[in-house]
């Protein structure tokens, strides 16, 4: 008991004035403290210094040389790679894939992962179920996803190409098709996606009070004004976290255009993400690579150092 | 069942005009709902069913007319033990067992020393040093695969699993340590303080007492890191080349290849 009541006192003595009783050893008992603090960070640092600081240093140097590990060319150019992107019609149509690509994602994923929030926030039986049926395609890895579409898109035998042809479309390449190459991939990953959003979803309209929607309806707000009035803008912080990891997610894809596609017919399914990869492994230009690379980084950092700073400032709390 | 819940509550005069009453009035209305919503995840999960049925047929029935989506007459097993043993699915999984096995408790430990190392008395270099292991959440992977080909080549870390695991560890990081830190904070301060007094160092406080009372988030770290790692592909396709040493989902694809 004096132990506690003693522990209670010194704590709140630490954080004041020295206190009298204080022992010319606890100064330094604090200062190792501090120091042993320091080193527990290390490991993680270490990790992070080696997989990610580094890498983004290093691609960004990179990117100043015309550097084709295949012909052996290593000559520095400056800002040479990032400047010929002008003129470079794949980069262009990468770059307006992308552009496409999370233009198109990140609205509709944020629709249907709250559409499908609000359907399963409502109580019915197996419900739960529901949801996890809901959920289930985002826990498949991308590489499985997209190996479940190429089956869906098969020419001529698979399920997409059976239900065009029997309303009366006939075949569609769904996959080799350059109009519509992009966007059957694009459906795969919205599939995926819309249960991580109704997941958030689903958390932002269980912390809204009942009282709230109780009383709009009271007052006579109708199924749509209630929503739009009341559930909406109490979800605030649910879109915030949705939309900035819709968007992270979008930017960054590869996976499943790498399984689905390669980025072809031609480039027509060429993301940034997925020419950083063939420039510099398919190609060996180690240094147009990381200069795509460094595009990418700074679109995303520049998109994304907002959804940072709001995650810091919440932990924070 | 809604109307009995119901019932039980104050709020019975909205439930009633709402959702209740009017949708479950007639027997008819429910089976028709029930059968809406069965077809919904019926049509949701088509392309997870479609493959399930696809994997119980010989290829003769696949390739045949509606092969792709008709449910299958006779159930052909010998797709899975084929994928296992001719398709090395089996050492596949088993790599990537050992690989998740390993990084899964490696990395939660690191996480919580640098998530305890930060969660406290924030000073200037603290609070940078979150926000800038924070960035590393954002970061696209692509834009580090030609720096780390490099790197686990020159420290003969490449093709091995030692390298995958030291690059899923950094990967992993930014979010195992925000998610651990705003955990860790929840824990009143007083305790720590009493612990400090009664003469526990930093290690042993975090063992002893900011641990145990963040189980909860330590466990859907878990559940989350083991998924994230299983199901991995970018690292595990281009830094491991040799297949008896490949993970699962470069297996995959590599099995899809043949």
């Amino acid at each position: 008991m004096t132990g506690v009541a003693g522990a209670r006192l010194g704590g709140a003595a630490l954080s004041s004035p020295r206190p009298r009783s204080a022992k010319w050893w606890d100064r330094q008992r604090l200062r190792k403290v501090n120091w042993v603090i320091g080193l527990i960070a290390l490991p993680g640092l270490a990790a992070y210094g080696i997989a990610i600081v580094y890498p983004i240093i290093d691609t960004v140097y990179t990117s100043l040389f015309n550097w084709n590990i295949l012909s052996g060319v290593h000559q520095f150019v400056g800002l040479g790679n990032y400047t010929e992107f002008f003129h470079d019609a794949t980069f262009r149509q990468a770059a307006e894939n992308t552009a496409t690509w999370t233009v198109i994602f990140v609205p509709s994923v944020l629709a249907l992962g709250l559409l499908v929030a609000l359907w399963l926030n409502r109580p019915f039986r197996g419900r739960t179920i529901v949801r996890v049926v809901f959920y289930l395609p985002f826990v498949l890895s991308n590489v499985a996803a997209g190996l479940m579409w190429v089956f869906m898109y098969y020419p001529t035998i698979g399920a997409m190409d059976t239900l065009t042809r029997n309303i009366g479309l006939g075949d569609v390449e769904f996959l080799a098709s350059p109009h519509l190459a992009l966007y059957s991939v694009l459906i795969a990953f919205l599939w995926q996606g819309v249960g991580a959003m109704m997941i958030i979803f689903l958390a932002g309209l269980q912390s809204i009070p009942e009282e709230l929607l109780e009383a709009a309806e009271v007052a006579g707000a109708t199924t749509w004004q209630r929503l739009r009035l009341v559930t909406i803008p109490l979800l605030r912080e649910s879109f915030i976290v949705s939309g900035s990891l819709a968007l992270i997610m979008s930017l960054n894809v590869f996976n499943i255009i790498y399984v689905m596609t390669q980025g072809g017919p031609g480039d027509y399914t060429q993301v940034l993400g997925t020419l950083t990869y063939f420039d510099s492994f398919q190609f060996g230009e180690f240094g147009q690579g990381s200069a795509v690379a460094g595009v990418l980084v700074l679109i995303v950092l520049l998109l994304g150092v907002s959804f940072i700073r709001r995650a810091a400032r919440n932990n924070y709390a | 069942m809604l109307d009995a819940a119901a019932l039980t509550t104050p709020r019975v005069a909205v439930a009633r005009r709402g959702s209740g009453a009017r949708k479950n009035g007639h027997w008819a209305w429910k089976y028709l709902r029930i059968g809406a919503v069965t077809l919904l995840c019926v049509i949701w999960l088509l392309p997870v069913i479609f493959v399930v049925m696809a994997s119980m047929k010989n290829s003769d029935a696949m390739f045949s007319k509606h092969g792709l989506i008709s449910i299958p007459t006779s159930i052909t097993w010998s797709n899975f033990s084929q994928a296992w043993s001719e398709g090395s699915m089996g050492t596949y999984m088993r790599n990537s067992a050992i690989i998740t096995v390993i990084k899964v408790p490696l990395a939660i430990t690191i996480e919580s020393l640098l998530a305890y190392s930060l969660a406290y008395r924030e000073s200037r270099l603290r609070t940078f040093i979150f926000g800038f292991v924070l960035v590393g959440m954002i970061f696209p992977p692509q834009a580090a695969l030609v720096p780390l080909h490099s790197l686990l080549q020159d420290w003969h870390i490449f093709n091995s699993w030692v390298g995958l695991i030291l690059v899923y560890l950094g990967f992993g990081l930014p979010f195992g340590t925000l998610l651990l830190r705003g955990f860790f904070r929840t824990v009143p301060r007083e305790l720590h303080e009493a612990a400090r007094v009664d003469g526990a160092g930093p290690l042993r406080i975090l063992w002893r007492i900011v641990v145990p009372m963040s189980w909860p988030a330590i466990a859907a770290l878990a559940i989350f890191d083991t998924v994230w790692t299983w199901n991995e592909f970018l690292f595990a396709e281009l830094f491991i080349t040799n297949s008896n040493l490949r993970p699962v989902q470069a297996g995959l694809v590599a099995l899809n290849g043949q």
